[in-house]
């Protein structure tokens, strides 16, 4: 496939010609060996580079692209005797909000054998620029050559042609998220051929075990992961917790709310959280609304007293529409005694539930008593760790394509 | 309704307002079931409110989300609607034929206050096609209705697609010129499509006697960036009007509306009242803090539009005590709170 560039086109990343950019069409091999060199060399120059200390989300991308765990996941993700290749090109439509959100879909991409174009957030990020800057050093030199007809990084506007035209011409094309942009990106026709991977708005929940937070010696730690799984991302990442059910008789759930909170409003301070501006007005719009219409119909709340980080405890399921603005500290709390009763709460688009101090045999008898809804289950801290395994789809299995020999 | 308009004292107002707004909010309380919900979900025991900080108070943008009013059905005459700028639809605010009174007797007493003037001849900077559906109208047509009180022999400045009716415009000036006039329109409207297109036409009217309310647009405003001096420098200059007078309002407190001093400042009459609210926390502020604007109003019966947050930042800058005479708070307003841009997936690319 060519692109014949010209204005309304901003190419980000280093290719040998200019006017007319030839993108291979044939998919590889799974974690062919230069595409793991490339990252390797990727990975080491962010990680050796003492000046990007201060961008973790650029080191925790290269940490995940050092040698040993991308072996580690080419044995987790390919078997021998199976023939499996790249589909070809895919189309990568990513967030405006996450700036390294790219890098992990391209990543995958090119694990999985394939070509990528990619859209990175028009809005300027300086960790995009610096991940751009690091391939392209790479790109230019002569054994990485042929990578440069295997990934294409750019920026154009939403109202240009740009987004059909890689539509018509890619072999999967993946939409990270938000339900209005899946709608939208969707009037422009793939090929008959082609598949799509969407990340549609998700709703995440968190279950925390009362008793280990009243006993827990590690509690700072856990407000901190906390704080990492939501408040980091603005509590607006599909990932981020919205609900909270709490495990554990009346009595202990109140002491380890009042505990975890306490503790949750330090690492506030600690961290210097700003809450987005106007987000408490926001919040009580939403509240009010579902209280007006009973959709919730729980004890007062003292609003003087719940602003502007923001809780409401709810004992029935609640139904949040695409608008409803439960973000920027404004957490959901239920109480249960035990795990099966979470179900009931969960709508058919729950993506994660992150734990803390449940023990993970109850999760697996969960799971498979109660086949749960839900994409992953994984320890508070860890929602926004990347993996193959992302919203129910193996992602390198959904980028390629496998051919059978009997 | 208070015959005297900026006279009471801090102490004495808060007093009257109080009593005034707990039992309005009470009636409210008892005719909207969604207005009881809201009040025992998160005001629970604030009726009656010791304090005009402690009255509940809800957010205008729930004007858009749900409907709430106070009356039956049948006892609705017309449904005011503002625009809907923040993509969510517009607010309806249900008015019944007690509150359209209200909100006129209310609208006259600030306006004679204003301006010393009953009825006067009146140039309309708008199109005629904008009030046309009345049943159903925006903030400009409320406005427009509102005034047209104050006119004698009415005419519109500006034709259906906003240009510029010169000869409408020059016969009003020749005719009226030497006597008081009124000059009304929305203050963008005011600035873009008239007060802009003058002057580039290189027209301009000699000195007289009339007068410019506006207001209501500098939402819009603030997108072409001029500041009120500027405003006021240009007015002078091409209409030969000196005396220009801004005012503040909702279409959820139509009629209440907040007339600036000639010292530059809002004023609350004996009609309304402000709150300045902390935008985190929402806790009232301390005069010289800027905030989210929460203004009260005796004018509302058939909504429960008494008490409402808005998202438009202001200052008070003191009480009773303007240089300008007037007693009540005075403030400034600094334009809409800008929501910031949120990180996370949901918020994605345009497309």
């Amino acid at each position: 496939m060519r692109i014949q560039n010209n204005s309304s086109l901003n190419i980000l990343s280093y290719t040998q010609e200019e006017q007319f950019i030839k993108i291979s069409e044939v998919g590889t091999d799974l974690f062919d060996e230069l595409n793991l060199e490339f990252l390797f060399e990727l990975s080491k120059s962010i990680l050796n580079d003492p000046e990007l200390k201060k961008h973790p989300e650029l080191v925790s991308f290269a940490f995940y692209c050092r040698r040993a765990n991308l072996i580690k996941l080419k044995n987790k993700f390919t078997h021998s005797g199976e023939f499996r290749f790249g589909r070809g090109i895919v189309f990568h439509i990513t967030p405006g909000n996450v700036p390294l959100n790219f890098a992990y879909s391209l990543l995958s991409a090119m694990l999985s054998g394939n070509s990528s174009i990619v859209r990175v957030p028009s809005r300027q990020f300086v960790e995009v620029d610096i991940l751009i800057s690091r391939i392209n050093q790479l790109l230019m030199q002569a054994r990485y050559q042929e990578l440069t007809k295997r990934m294409i990084i750019v920026r154009y506007e939403a109202t240009s042609e740009w987004t059909s035209f890689f539509s018509k011409n890619c072999d999967v094309r993946i939409i990270w998220g938000g339900n209005n942009t899946i709608n939208n990106i969707r009037r422009n026709p793939i090929k008959p051929s082609a598949n799509e991977i969407t990340f549609y708005d998700r709703f995440s929940v968190s279950v925390i075990s009362a008793n280990s937070v009243v006993v827990s010696q590690g509690l700072s730690q856990l407000a901190s992961n906390f704080f990492i799984d939501t408040l980091f991302y603005d509590q607006n990442a599909c990932t981020s917790s919205k609900q909270i059910f709490w495990l554990g008789d009346t009595e202990t759930i109140s002491k380890a709310k009042r505990v975890f909170w306490k503790q949750f409003e330090l690492e506030l301070l600690k961290r210097n959280y700003t809450f987005p501006v106007n987000s408490s007005v926001s919040k009580i719009c939403t509240l009010m609304e579902k209280v007006a219409t009973r959709e919730i119909m729980e004890h007062p709340m003292d609003l003087s007293a719940n602003l502007p980080l923001t809780r409401i405890s709810v004992s029935k399921k609640v139904d949040f529409k695409e608008n409803d603005f439960i973000k920027a500290g404004l957490f959901i709390e239920t109480s249960v005694n035990n795990l099966s009763e979470i179900n009931q709460f969960l709508g058919s688009n729950c993506q994660t539930l992150s734990y803390y101090g449940v023990d993970k045999k109850d999760l697996e008898g969960y799971i498979t008593r109660e086949l749960p809804q839900i994409d992953r289950i994984v320890p508070i801290g860890h929602t926004m760790d990347f993996s193959f395994n992302w919203d129910g789809y193996n992602l390198i299995q959904t980028m390629s394509r496998i051919v059978e020999l009997n | 309704m208070p015959n005297k308009l900026y006279t009471l004292p801090s102490f004495e107002k808060k007093k009257e307002l109080l009593d005034n707004l707990n039992s309005r909010l009470q009636l409210h309380y008892e005719s909207s079931l969604e207005f009881r919900r809201i009040i025992n979900g998160f005001f629970a025991d604030k009726l009656p409110a010791k304090s005009l900080e402690n009255l509940p108070f809800i957010p205008v943008r729930l004007f858009k989300t749900l409907d709430l009013k106070s009356v039956a059905d049948s006892d609705i005459v017309k449904t005011m609607t503002s625009s809907g700028t923040s993509g969510q639809g517009a607010s309806k605010i249900y008015l019944d034929r007690a509150t359209v009174k209200r909100q006129q007797e209310a609208l006259v007493s600030i306006f004679k206050a204003q301006t010393e003037h009953s009825r006067i001849p009146m140039l309309i900077i708008d199109a005629s096609s904008t009030i046309k559906n009345r049943s159903r109208f925006n903030a400009r047509a409320a406005g427009i209705l509102g005034f047209s009180m104050f006119g004698k022999r009415s005419v519109f400045a500006l034709n259906d697609d906003l240009t510029i009716n010169l000869s409408v415009v020059r016969e009003f000036f020749d005719k009226y010129g030497n006597e008081p006039f009124l000059l009304f329109g929305f203050t963008y409207i005011v600035y873009r499509d008239f007060l802009l297109s003058l002057k580039k036409s290189g027209i301009c009217f000699p000195e007289n006697k009339g007068l410019l309310i506006h207001g209501g647009g500098w939402k819009k405003l603030e997108e072409l960036s001029i500041s009120q001096g500027e405003l006021k420098t240009l007015v002078t200059e091409v209409l030969g009007v000196s005396r220009v007078y801004d005012y503040y309002g909702m279409v959820e407190q139509t009629g209440s509306i907040f007339f600036e001093c000639n010292k530059g400042f809002f004023h609350a009459s004996e009609w309304s009242d402000l709150i300045i609210r902390d935008v985190e926390s929402l806790r009232p502020l301390k005069n010289g803090l800027s905030g989210l604007i929460q203004l009260l109003s005796i004018v509302p019966e058939s909504y429960p539009g008494n008490s409402i947050l808005t998202e438009d930042l202001g200052t008070i800058y003191g009480e009773d005590d303007c240089v300008c005479g007037r007693k009540g708070k005075y403030f400034k307003v600094h334009g809409r709170v800008k929501n910031s841009e949120i990180r996370g997936c949901s918020n994605v690319i345009q497309n």
